[in-house]
This record gives structure tokens, C-alpha cells and sequence, in this order.
């Protein structure tokens, strides 16, 4: 699937992802539960989150971070979301407490209701903005195109020339340039799931501050024969 | 009235908008565009409205850059048209001009920032909100309070907006996989 795409192993970027990752996460989640007392909320909060992943497939490449993620928790995320927000909204008519439809104040045992069921229906809201963010941006960035690279790759050699029409003449130079660039792709950094064994020992030493656990995603994606991406294998 | 700081920002602003719209070449043009968010942010949280600049800059300058990156990232680029501009059709620029400058004309008649005297805004429903919402909510954030207490209905549409959006579009790209 990354025939044709370029990834280029940046000892620099991963190092960076992996220090500054986990306090964008933090971050991030920091809006969504402090929302109630300080600007943000969860549609805020969940972008950052979402942004964390962005990150990593920056750092470890698009395809490895796709099928390191558990796309069951990224369908249960999304969902999950929206289910909490109408639970929560539902709740007081189905306690039967005399409470209206999202009159989270009506709930009791909690204390402070009002309170806390905003925290939560932000919490509700994140999770949704933040799987749909993460979703959107695999799809866009590699399940959009088909297997053996952009639908543009062939048609591009008659594209050009019809492009730059602005520019008057020179259309033999411009595919000639665009031929170049394509055998370059070609040749250049070809990389599929392997680089990760072989950089993960000189980042490790280096960045032992954020050596946990999660802090290494792709290194599951490869050990792993890939049992969660067979359903999403493209035809 | 108004301070070095908004200038600069709205000059930053405006001009990054208009380099999005003649930059012939798109990654530019992207790249300008993440800038004229980052603008809009700045400026909204200098105009004290913290969680709309929170939104514009984590949503405008962030992941709507990288959305727009990864959506041409596939398609060629053409060389050495880096910062040419686009033709402009200048009949269709001056009937933009005009357009601008009619609703610029009525900009003198709002009410000055902060203004409270013949000012909608700062009527009944802002001084309830103010008094009332930490009162009745317990929740410090006012804009939070209004969005999940009292547009309790906006914000669940809202949310249910993300989420069949997202649905729809999935499919939609997924559909063009297939075929």
C-alpha cells in the first residue's frame, strides 16, 4: 500500500513526536475536563487529541500508525460519544425524577449535577470530534487513493500541459520536470513497515523521559502480523 | 479605539486572505491559508473571546491545514509557479472591491467594543446569563455553560452534526475506493 509513497525516516521528527506527544495529549485532554472552568470544551479538546495521532503518522508514517491503531476503539470513540451526550440528555425523563430532557441538574445522588454532567457531555463531544478527526484524516490521507498509488499518477503526463495553459507555451518542459519527479519518487525513500526496528534503538536512548509504553506505536504494528486491518484491506 | 496590535492583525489578516485566493500554486496557497487562521486566532483571543480563538486555532490552523495537505498531497505539482499569482480578472475584482466596501460602509454604525449603552448585546438575556449561569450551573465558564445548559439542543445538533458528517463523508470516500 505504500507503493509510490514517500516517507521519509526522519530521526529528528520521531525524536520530537515522542517528547512532545504525551503533552499534547495532556493538553488536550486538559481542555475537554477543564472546560467547565477555563476556556475549551470538548470540541476543542478532541481536535488536539485527534492532532496527537496526526503527529505520530507524521513521525512514523501513515500506514504503520493506521494499522497500529485499534479501529474498534476508533468506531467505539465515535459512537461512544454521541451515546453519552443522548444518554446524559435522555436520563432525567427516564429516572423518572421529574427532570425535562437534558436537564442534567435533575439527576440525583450526584452532587453537583449540573456541574458534572457538563463535564461529561464534553467529554461526550470530544470523543466524538476526536475519532471523526482521526477517521477523516487516514481516510484522506491513504484510503482515498487505491493501491498502487493516486488516481492522478497516469493522467497526470495530459493534465499538465491543460494546467498551465496561464502560462503560455512550455508545456514539453513542464511533463519533463513532472516525469523527473515521478522516477525520483520512485527510487527515493521507499518505505514500508521495517524502519521502525531499525530506529528504534538510537531514539530510545535518547528519549527516556517518554519511554512508555504508548510511546512506541509502530513497533506493535509490525510485530503484529496486522490482525485488526483484514477488514480494511483495500480491494 | 483601535490598537497597534488589532492593526497589524487585521493588515496580516486581510492580506493572507487575499494571497489564498491569487496564489496559483495550491500548496501555497494552503500554507498562506494556515497562516490566515493562526491570524484570525490571535486576533480573537486579543478581542477576549479565548474559546472561539481556541477553536480557530486548534480547527482552522490545525487540522484543516493538515486535511487540505494530505487531500492534494496525491495530486502533481507543477514547478516554478511558487509565488506567481493567479490571473485575476480584474472586472470580477472590482465588483469584489465594491462588495467589500458596501459592507464595510455600515461597519461605523455597530457599537463600539465594549460599548454597553444602546448596545443589543448587553441587554436582559446578558446580565441573566452573567448573574445567573455560575448560580444555577456551578460552572465558572459562561460560554460553556451556555452551550451545554442552555443550548443544550444546539450543542447535541451540533455533535450529531460531526458525527453524520463524518459517517457521510467516510462513505463517500470509501465508495470512490471501490469503484
Amino acid at each position: 500500500m505504500s507503493d509510490g509513497r514517500t516517507y521519509v525516516e526522519s530521526p529528528i521528527i520521531m525524536a520530537t513526536v515522542r517528547l512532545v506527544a504525551p503533552f499534547v495529549l495532556t493538553y488536550g485532554l486538559f481542555i475537554t475536563l477543564h472546560g467547565a472552568s477555563s476556556p475549551g470544551g470538548g470540541f476543542q479538546g478532541g481536535v488536539i487529541v485527534a492532532s496527537v495521532i496526526v503527529m505520530l503518522s507524521f513521525a512514523y508514517g501513515i500506514d504503520p500508525t493506521w494499522e497500529w491503531l485499534d479501529k474498534r476503539v476508533l468506531v467505539g470513540i465515535t459512537s461512544g460519544g454521541i451515546a453519552v451526550f443522548a444518554a446524559l440528555a435522555l436520563g432525567p425523563i427516564l429516572l423518572g425524577t421529574g427532570g425535562d430532557f437534558l436537564e442534567l441538574g435533575s439527576y440525583p445522588v450526584i452532587p453537583n449535577p449540573w456541574k458534572y454532567g457538563i463535564e461529561l457531555v464534553e467529554v461526550g463531544i470530544a470523543m466524538t470530534v476526536a475519532g471523526v478527526v482521526i477517521v477523516l484524516f487516514f481516510q484522506l490521507a491513504r484510503g482515498a487513493m487505491p493501491p498502487g498509488g493516486s488516481p492522478y499518477a497516469k493522467p497526470s503526463a495530459q493534465r499538465v500541459p491543460s494546467r498551465s495553459r496561464g502560462e503560455a507555451a512550455q508545456p514539453g518542459t513542464e511533463s519533463a520536470d513532472q516525469s523527473g519527479d515521478e522516477t525520483a519518487d520512485q527510487t527515493g525513500h521507499e518505505v514500508s513497515d521495517e524502519p521502525v526496528d531499525r530506529t528504534d534503538t538510537p531514539t530510545d536512548a535518547d528519549s527516556s523521559a517518554t519511554d512508555s509504553g504508548r510511546s512506541t506505536p509502530v513497533d506493535d504494528g509490525s510485530d503484529r502480523p496486522s490482525p485488526a486491518d483484514e477488514g480494511d484491506d483495500r480491494r | 479605539m483601535i490598537t497597534l496590535l488589532e492593526a497589524g492583525l487585521l493588515v496580516f489578516i486581510v492580506l493572507s486572505a487575499l494571497m489564498t485566493a491569487i496564489l496559483r500554486d495550491v500548496l501555497a496557497a494552503i500554507i498562506v491559508f494556515g497562516a490566515y487562521s493562526l491570524g484570525m486566532a490571535v486576533l480573537w483571543i486579543v478581542l477576549r473571546a479565548p474559546d472561539v480563538g481556541l477553536t480557530e486555532a486548534a480547527v482552522g490552523a490545525g487540522i484543516m491545514t493538515v486535511l487540505l495537505l494530505v487531500s492534494i498531497a496525491r495530486t502533481t505539482r507543477l514547478t516554478g509557479i511558487e509565488l506567481r499569482p493567479v490571473e485575476i480578472n480584474w472586472g470580477v475584482a472590482a465588483l469584489c472591491g465594491l462588495f467589500v466596501l458596501a459592507i464595510l460602509a455600515t461597519v461605523p454604525a455597530l457599537p463600539d467594543m465594549g460599548q454597553t449603552v444602546g448596545n443589543p448585546v448587553f441587554g436582559e438575556i446578558y446580565n441573566h446569563y452573567v448573574t445567573m449561569a455560575y448560580e444555577q450551573t456551578h460552572v465558572e465558564n459562561v460560554v460553556t455553560a451556555i452551550l451545554v445548559a442552555y443550548r443544550g439542543f444546539d450543542t447535541l445538533g451540533e455533535a450529531t452534526v460531526v458525527f453524520t458528517a463524518g459517517v457521510a463523508v467516510l462513505t463517500v470516500l470509501r465508495r470512490e475506493v471501490d469503484a
